[in-house]
């Protein structure tokens, strides 16, 4: 396989990875937050902020590793009913829209990132957590996306990727 | 333009791009990116970024990644083979019981996962072959999986009652409640429609079955009891009031991944990443969606298309009950091409302030639109559960899963139609418990 897919299809894995890790790390901070306030009686400061982070970073993180084993959900009625060459075309002109999407997130991300940054925004609660953390999160998420993508694109075209990942037996009749 | 006409070219497009096999999030954020920066200019661009992650910056999201865990952990485990062994053992003797019994498995099961293939899956494994070894035929033994299976989003947890409660800002701990009895209603159709049909198929289907011994029916039910104490004990923790869903989702898939790994010994790092791996991307997939689905709904509103059609739909001066109709009938062709999450998402914001305005409530409308929901999960041809029992018994023509579920189907939309007549069977036990 192409040294460029092959390292975007690790990059995405282990992106995905992280995403599952940051899922269990917000199930564990909610937990503890549930043993502190009901069962100890103390006040919690960080913990829902925390986890609701966590799973923010968790869709951005595993967005490219759900690209990459077409984990995001599509109607796929006409790409099976297409010939060869026509389900092709559509996978291709599906990547390319989708890449013109991820960019345009990415650019808007990357622009709020910066100002955070600058600016030296800080939430508006008593954990104040700097911004810039959690918005980094949509900024490596859709930059990686970005680079799914074209490695889709790169991939439908040579042909080391099936389009919409659908194998001949699925779409015989 | 017109809003009405921006709103059918908007429509127009999305539809395009869908059927093309674009990924749905992405249709929703590409098609309000686009007409945003068209129609409202760049500037309006601006604040997407951060309106994205605000969306999501919500606590009440956390529950779905969590219920989701919490069902994978438990689709993963054997559990519902155990399950269902223990449905069989104390329910299977009556004729034609093997089938009530895989219908009680699926409804349990329903209240351990969120999910409708989850439950499908879970018994369906265990399920679809036992009964046709034991002489069911093809039809009715996948076409009852099939429906039962479609219960895991209406009794509670559900996964998308959570996303119509966040979607419209209705009560979660509601919602699950007004699911409880119209659950209980369908599993009673769909075990008296079994019944019936394993009567007239006749043979050894009808036949009673060798009885199961008290030692039996004891013996299988230490690998069960733990996981259902967990969901009464969420459900408990729900109406209780002692904890929001999202913290009793996390505490209930906690205590899930504990009791795999204790019960079903699943404490290998490989098990325990198959379980995350799965849940994470659907967790991921279903979240996304939400975050541009609210994308959409803003630019909608923003180009006055949502209160220019809510304007029309209430100036119309429709019969509330025809509006009603066309509504589902308008939901049950959508459910036909996209998946459950993905409707609700799209229309429970548009749809509601109709419904509103027609006089109906938002609460038992949820419970409509979820039975409405599971009919498409076992309709062509994007029915999730059918392609899940392909996969189970591949064997087994489409045809004949088809012609097995088609009397479930109906059953269903008896189902909305006794809501219909009688509200009062999702209301009463929200309204019992919460007050009103």
């Amino acid at each position: 396989m192409d040294p460029f897919l092959r390292l975007t299809a690790r990059l995405s894995t282990l992106s995905g990875i992280a995403a599952a890790g940051m899922i269990m790390a917000a199930v564990v901070a909610v937990c503890h937050m549930v043993a502190t306030r009901y069962l100890f009686g103390h006040p919690t400061i960080w913990q829902t902020e925390f986890a609701s982070y966590m799973v923010i970073a968790a869709i951005f993180l595993g967005s490219p590793y759900g690209l990459l084993t077409h984990g995001h959900v599509y109607v796929d009625l006409l790409p099976r009913l297409a010939g060869r060459r026509l389900r092709l075309a559509m996978a291709l002109l599906s990547a390319a829209l989708c890449l013109a999407v991820c960019g345009i997130l990415a650019w808007l991300s990357i622009a709020l990132w910066l100002d955070a940054w600058h600016g030296g925004w800080r939430s508006e609660t008593l954990w104040a957590v700097p911004l810039w953390q959690p918005y980094l999160a949509m900024v490596v998420g859709t930059v990686l996306m970005c680079l799914q993508l074209l490695a889709d694109i790169a991939g439908l075209a040579s042909g080391a990727r099936r389009p919409f990942g659908l194998t001949d037996a699925e779409v015989a009749p | 333009m017109s809003p009405e006409i921006l709103g059918l070219l908007i429509v127009a497009v999305t539809v395009t791009l869908l059927l093309m096999g674009m990924p749905v999030a992405f249709v929703l954020g590409g098609v309000a990116l686009a007409f945003l920066v068209i129609f409202a200019g760049s500037g309006s661009l601006l604040m997407v970024a951060e309106s994205l992650f605000g969306y999501l910056d919500n606590f009440a999201l956390l529950a779905i990644p969590m219920f989701i865990l919490m069902g994978a952990t438990v689709a993963a485990s054997r559990a519902g083979s155990d399950l269902y062994e223990a449905a069989d053992r104390w329910v299977g003797r009556v004729p034609g019981g093997l089938v009530v019994s895989s219908l009680g498995a699926c409804a349990v099961f329903s209240a351990l996962s969120g999910s409708s293939p989850a439950t499908c899956a879970a018994i369906g494994k265990m399920g679809i072959p036992e009964m046709r070894r034991r002489g069911y035929s093809d039809s009715l033994a996948t076409g009852a999986i099939a429906a039962g299976g479609t219960l895991g989003i209406l009794i509670p947890p559900s996964i998308t009652l959570i996303l119509y409660g966040i979607a419209t800002e209705t009560s979660i701990g509601r919602l699950f409640l007004a699911g409880i009895v119209p659950g209980l209603m369908l599993v009673g159709l769909f075990m008296a429609w079994s019944l019936i049909a394993a009567r007239w198929q006749g043979g050894p289907a009808a036949a009673a079955l060798p009885r199961f011994g008290w030692h039996d029916r004891f013996a299988v039910l230490p690998k069960v009891v733990p996981f259902l104490a967990v969901v009464v004990g969420v459900l408990y923790v729900l109406y209780g009031g002692v904890a929001t869903p999202s913290e009793a989702a996390a505490v209930g898939a906690l205590l899930c991944l504990v009791l795999a790994a204790l019960v079903y010994r699943m404490w290998r790092p490989k098990d325990l990443w198959e379980v995350l791996r799965t849940s994470t991307r659907e967790a991921v997939m279903i979240l996304l969606i939400i975050a541009t689905a609210e994308l959409f709904g803003f630019m909608l509103s923003r180009l006055y298309v949502t209160q220019s059609l809510a304007q029309g739909i209430v100036g119309m001066n429709a019969d509330p009950w025809v509006l009603m109709a066309c509504i589902n009938l308008f939901l049950l062709v959508l459910g036909f091409f996209i998946p459950p999450a993905a409707v609700i998402l799209m229309t429970a914001p548009i749809l509601l302030p109709i419904i509103i305005g027609a006089g109906f409530d938002p609460i038992w409308f949820a419970v409509v639109m979820t039975i409405n929901m599971e009919i498409g999960l076992i309709t062509p041809p994007v029915g999730l559960n059918l392609y899940v029992i392909n996969t189970i018994a591949p064997e087994v023509r489409l045809q004949t899963i088809l012609a097995g579920a088609l009397p479930f189907m109906l059953c269903m939309v008896l189902g909305i139609v006794l809501l219909c007549l009688f509200p009062g069977l999702a209301t009463w036990l929200p309204t019992y418990v919460m007050g009103p």
